[in-house]
């Protein structure tokens, strides 16, 4: 079996030396997003603050990147979350991921912090600090530019050398947006990473790899989201149904519907707006957005970039959206935290309870306020502190669109209970995608389990989150698991009875998907509708089948939470007081996160106690051997 | 497994600009030196060495081959889906991205440029649906 080859770089001493991983750890933690959990765990200890030298960044891929598997250009990268003190872990597309694993290196763990601006280049399995005081101010898309064009990079920009709490971390125009990782490079003096290597990713299979790649592709460009709603309307084409559904965030989170709602929609952005479609490399979907400005053609927004600084700022125009957006990333900063961080301050001006330069009636200003929070000028150093600490120092905790720390995507769990539970435990705070994207079952995708009703939501959401953190771990994008639901049930009308019948079983399937999330062992079986375990089996050797792929997303799940434990984030699976007791709706009174009926279910469905800890029986049984409070544990 | 300089190099550094994999290096005038981890045996740099020391993973010489000779990609447009792992892995711009045909068209491929190519046949190496051909074109 072909091990991961990873990299220790202490920057403090300027040192390179390779960081075994042993089979047994391959095998229990196979990469990604859990790997990293694990390593942050043995190389950490208690306490370590996100910008302290001894803080580590563990930037690495998974055994499916660069191996051909469809949207399979991922890599992840992960350190403490400067927003919420707990695991930071943040995914992105680009190139970088695969040139590192072509380079022969399949992970990189950065320790230390230089004396002068630095950058790190990896090639033929080794890898060299250069200088980059010359690199050092420039923008993210300046700084690409500037370094050789070959090679795939990861880059910070103005805000993460300033270390705004939210700063984030591009390849390409792809955004590695949340956590503050940025920020965390930034506090290493390390402008960029950047990787060159031409040589194919061995697989332990390769001609089955191949023709399973093929089949997996042709089913996502078979599949009515995959193969045409998303490359035809992008993310922003999740707009229309928000709407209807009611969960686009309006004014910051505070009305249930967005008044120039039929003039910003992913429709009309494909028809007005868009120049061409695009994606990360590798993938087959293409969900990515091009448009104009001026003369220069650039990136378009995501969905939840148009949500948080659209409709949430009560701004409904797409040249606005991506001309932030555009800034946002060649300034650095995530634009879900901006965009919460911005609709919070705006209310805290309407409330009168602070000015900090914004509000919903001026939106000219923003672009320099973006500016000022990337360089932490005026009210943009506070700004650039995110809405919780906003929250603590002028009031509002309780409107502050935020879990842990960190700001909600743009979906108001009020309109989608499963992912209020979902944000309310997702380890890294409130995001959609550790939170395990329950609103797709329940609101926007192809089936709708009914959205205000905690029945069958904890078994549901936890197999979700553990779902969904297995495909990260193994180097894939998330958005092909849109494709494991079939095209009959995309095309099915919403109000159809066959769809109403879906729905309503799903809602009372607790039980079952209990007994799978308890038992994952029990789905030995491999299905064409989720390959990724097989995928992984062809591409590294393991032994691995659905049952055995839930479990490795739960034990990363439980080890990002021994993780956050550890570091004192005890009890802390709260919604702000506005999603659990003010309804969105204030016709519907249902159109609140029932919270409490749902958090201890889901606690016990994850055999934790009432406190959100894993318990020692279940740490067994996942066969995790660290309780997480050990200065270190020796990986090997 | 990797291709070798011979003592008969001249340190012209063709073979160096013509490597898609950046793994030649050395001085002008001086022996070049091939990176065993880096070489990906694809024989471009004894394609274009002018004294023949170029010599494969078994030790064979590789022949000088005129660009005109050297196989170029034929891209399958209904097969490739534009995942782009061939553009990225050529870094002589050798394909592009072809563009919309009118608005709101999402269909894309790759398209090649002959001129730019070296014959390395990464390009087809790295297509995972197998839309890449080689052939010399005439």
């Amino acid at each position: 079996m072909r091990l991961p080859r990873y990299l220790d770089i202490d920057l403090s001493a300027g040192t390179v030396k390779p960081y075994p991983i042993s089979e047994a750890i391959f095998r229990k933690y196979v990469g990604g997003k859990i790997l990293a959990a694990r390593i942050m765990l043995a190389e950490t200890r208690p306490g370590t603050e996100a910008f302290a030298p001894e803080n580590i960044i563990v930037v690495n891929t998974g055994p499916l990147t660069a191996t051909g598997v469809p949207s399979s250009g991922r890599f992840n990268i992960t350190t403490k979350n400067v927003l919420t003190g707990g695991i930071g872990t943040s995914n992105c597309g680009g190139n970088f991921g695969i040139k590192l694993r072509r380079a022969g290196i399949d992970g990189l763990i950065i320790r230390g912090r230089a004396r002068q601006p630095v950058y790190i280049e990896v090639t033929g399995g080794k890898a060299h600090i250069h200088q980059a005081g010359h690199l050092w101010g420039l923008d993210t898309e300046a700084v690409q530019t500037k370094l050789p064009g070959e090679y795939g990079k990861i880059v910070i920009g103005p805000a993460g050398e300033n270390l705004v709490r939210y700063a984030c971390v591009l390849s390409q125009e792809r955004v590695a947006g949340r956590c503050g990782a940025g920020a965390v490079m930034g506090s290493k003096n390390l402008k960029a990473i950047i990787a060159f290597g031409a040589a194919q990713v061995a697989a332990a299979n390769p001609p089955a790899l191949a023709k399973l790649t093929k089949r997996w592709t042709a089913a996502l460009r078979a599949n009515a989201m995959t193969g045409k709603a998303l490359p035809k309307y992008g993310t922003v084409g999740f707009l229309a149904k928000g709407y209807k559904a009611g969960f686009v965030p309006v004014k910051n989170f505070s009305q249930p519907q967005f008044d120039q709602a039929h003039e910003f929609t992913g429709e009309g952005y494909a028809r007005d707006i868009l120049t061409r479609n695009t994606g990360c490399v590798g993938c087959p979907i293409r969900c990515g957005r091009k448009q104009m400005e001026g003369e220069k053609e650039i990136k378009g927004p995501e969905y939840e970039t148009a949500g948080l600084l659209g409709p949430n700022l009560l701004n409904a125009s797409f040249k606005r959206v991506g001309h932030w957006n555009y800034l946002a990333d060649r300034l650095g900063l995530d634009t879900i935290s901006l965009g919460g961080t911005l609709g919070f301050a705006m209310e805290l001006k309407e409330r009168g309870l602070a000015d900090l330069g914004v509000d919903f009636v001026d939106l000219d200003s923003i672009p320099q306020i973006i500016e000022d929070i990337a360089l932490r000028r005026g009210h943009g150093d506070e700004l650039a502190n995110g809405s919780a600490w906003l929250a603590k120092k002028y009031g509002g905790l309780d409107f502050a669109p935020q879990v842990k720390g960190m700001e909600m995507a743009a979906y108001d769990p009020r309109r989608s209970v499963g992912l209020g539970l979902g944000y309310a435990t997702s380890n890294r705070g409130a995001c959609h995608l550790n939170g395990g994207y329950m609103i797709f079952l329940e609101a926007m995708g192809p089936m709708s389990i009914n959205p205000q009703s905690p029945r069958s939501k904890p078994a549901l959401t936890m197999m979700m989150q553990n779902l969904m953190e297995a495909i990260s771990a193994s180097g894939v994008c998330l958005f092909t698991s849109m494709a494991v639901f079939p095209n009959a049930l995309y095309n099915m009308a919403p109000g159809s009875r066959m769809r109403r019948l879906i729905s309503r079983i799903m809602s009372r399937s607790g039980r079952v998907v209990q007994l799978l999330n308890s038992r994952p062992r029990l789905a030995a079986i491999n299905l064409s509708l989720i390959p990724y375990p097989q995928a992984l089996a062809l591409a590294t050797g393991m032994n691995m089948n659905l049952g055995r792929f839930l479990e490795l997303g739960e034990r990363g799940y439980n080890l990002e939470r021994l993780y956050n434990l550890r570091e004192g984030l005890r009890g802390k699976d709260e919604l702000p007081k506005r999603m659990v007791s003010e309804p969105q709706d204030p016709q519907r009174p249902e159109t609140i996160v029932p919270l409490a009926a749902m958090l201890g279910g889901y606690y016990r469905c994850r055999g934790w106690n009432e406190e959100g800890a894993p318990t020692a029986k279940k740490l067994k049984q996942l066969g995790i051997e660290t309780l997480g409070t050990e200065p270190t544990v020796p990986l090997v | 497994m990797a291709h070798e300089t011979l003592a008969s190099c001249i340190g012209c550094g063709a073979c160096a600009r013509s490597c898609p994999a950046l793994a030649i290096s050395g001085k002008e005038k001086e022996l070049r030196v091939i990176d065993r981890e880096k070489c990906v045996d694809c024989s471009v740099c004894g394609y274009s060495c002018p004294t023949g020391s170029v010599i494969d993973a078994q030790g064979r010489p590789v022949e000088r081959l005129a660009p005109s000779r050297r196989v170029k990609p034929l891209v399958n447009k209904d097969l490739c889906t534009a995942c782009s792992l061939c553009i990225d892995i050529c870094r002589f711009g050798a394909l592009r991205l072809s563009q919309p045909r009118h608005p709101g068209d999402t269909r894309a491929w790759a398209e090649p440029v002959w001129e730019h190519c070296v014959g390395c046949r990464l390009c087809q190496q790295s297509c995972p649906v197998g839309a890449i051909e080689m052939e010399v074109q005439s």
